[in-house]
């Protein structure tokens, strides 16, 4: 059974609300025994304890859920996960996932360069409205920010299942389609301009790396 | 009485533009707030109204992303890509 590394950096409200998406498609997943999750939560994401865990795990796929740079992924209260030039190779031989704002822009290349499987992440900020819910429960039933979330979260939901990244990608990309159809058709304003723009953003920016292929058939 | 509007920080966008994307704003729920991975903050729709209209780096990017979606519609790309996609 495949091994799946799952991060989450919850320190504030948009981290949280990540974490609580997140727990939501990993109890699914669980629940078909299909691929082993170790998490990652909060305070326990840091670089130390990723990089113990990538070694001693060996996950096929890594989930990294937080803030972030074009160079870096942030673990918890704003630490460094993951950086450029420092220890990007961690993730050789691996499928990753970055919810992380503008990592798919420096960081995902380098990734793939240094032997990454491939690296579906974005290339600008991920921006989304919400509630301002505080609850698990009220964050992943929050119809303000679903539009939003629910496409990014495709991909990796995808991606535990099994799926490749190139199909993992495509399902997210038409998840974001089929929310933005849906919203800019939407009479209220706050869906069709405010939530649309940002779902748009997203969208356009989600970025998929992999490597080229050795041989060319 | 006419309104003096304090001359905005952004010299590359437009008083227009930033009115506009105000103007949106305003008709958005109050209730609502926004976040942007970037940062661990989560600003009320009236602190965007004010980063918005301050053009500060928050409400810059914002703009653009607003100004991005509506020309994307205006120009047709952004059905283009959706009709393509599904």
């Amino acid at each position: 059974m495949p091994t799946a590394l799952v991060v989450n950096a919850a320190h504030d409200l948009p981290t949280a609300y990540l974490e609580s998406w997140t727990a939501e498609v990993v109890n699914r997943i669980r629940a078909r025994g299909t691929v082993h999750i170790v998490e990652l939560a909060a305070a326990a994401a840091t670089r130390e304890n990723l990089e113990r865990t990538i070694a001693d795990e060996n996950p096929k796929i890594v989930i990294l859920n937080g803030h972030g740079a074009a160079d870096r992924i942030l673990g918890f209260k704003y630490c460094i996960l993951i950086k450029s030039d420092d220890n990007a190779a961690i993730l050789a031989e691996r499928d990753v996932h970055a919810l992380s704002c503008q990592a798919g822009k420096n960081l995902g290349p380098q990734v793939i360069t240094l032997g990454g499987k491939s690296f579906i992440g974005y290339a600008d900020d991920f921006q989304f409205w919400h509630e301002g819910k505080t609850d698990p429960a009220g964050q992943v039933s929050d119809n303000i920010a679903s539009p939003t979330l629910e496409p990014a979260f495709r991909a990796i939901e995808a991606l535990l299942e099994g799926d490749s990244a190139e199909e993992a990608f495509r399902k997210s990309q038409l998840s974001y389609a089929e929310k933005l159809l849906a919203l800019i058709t939407n009479p209220d304003s706050t869906y069709n301009t405010t939530i649309a723009a940002c779902t748009a953003h997203n969208r356009k920016n989600q970025v998929i790396l992999t490597a080229l292929p050795q041989t060319l058939l | 009485m006419t309104e003096v509007r304090e001359q905005t920080t952004c010299p590359d966008i437009s008083d227009e533009a930033i009115k506009l994307v105000v103007a949106r704003l305003e008709t958005t729920s109050s209730k609502l707030f926004f976040s942007s991975g970037s940062e661990g903050s989560s600003y009320s729709r009236d602190e965007m109204i004010k980063r918005v209209e301050a053009c500060d780096e928050v409400g810059k990017k914002y703009i653009e992303t607003q100004l991005e979606f509506l020309r994307s519609i205006k120009d047709g790309t952004l059905l283009q890509g959706l009709t393509s996609a599904s």
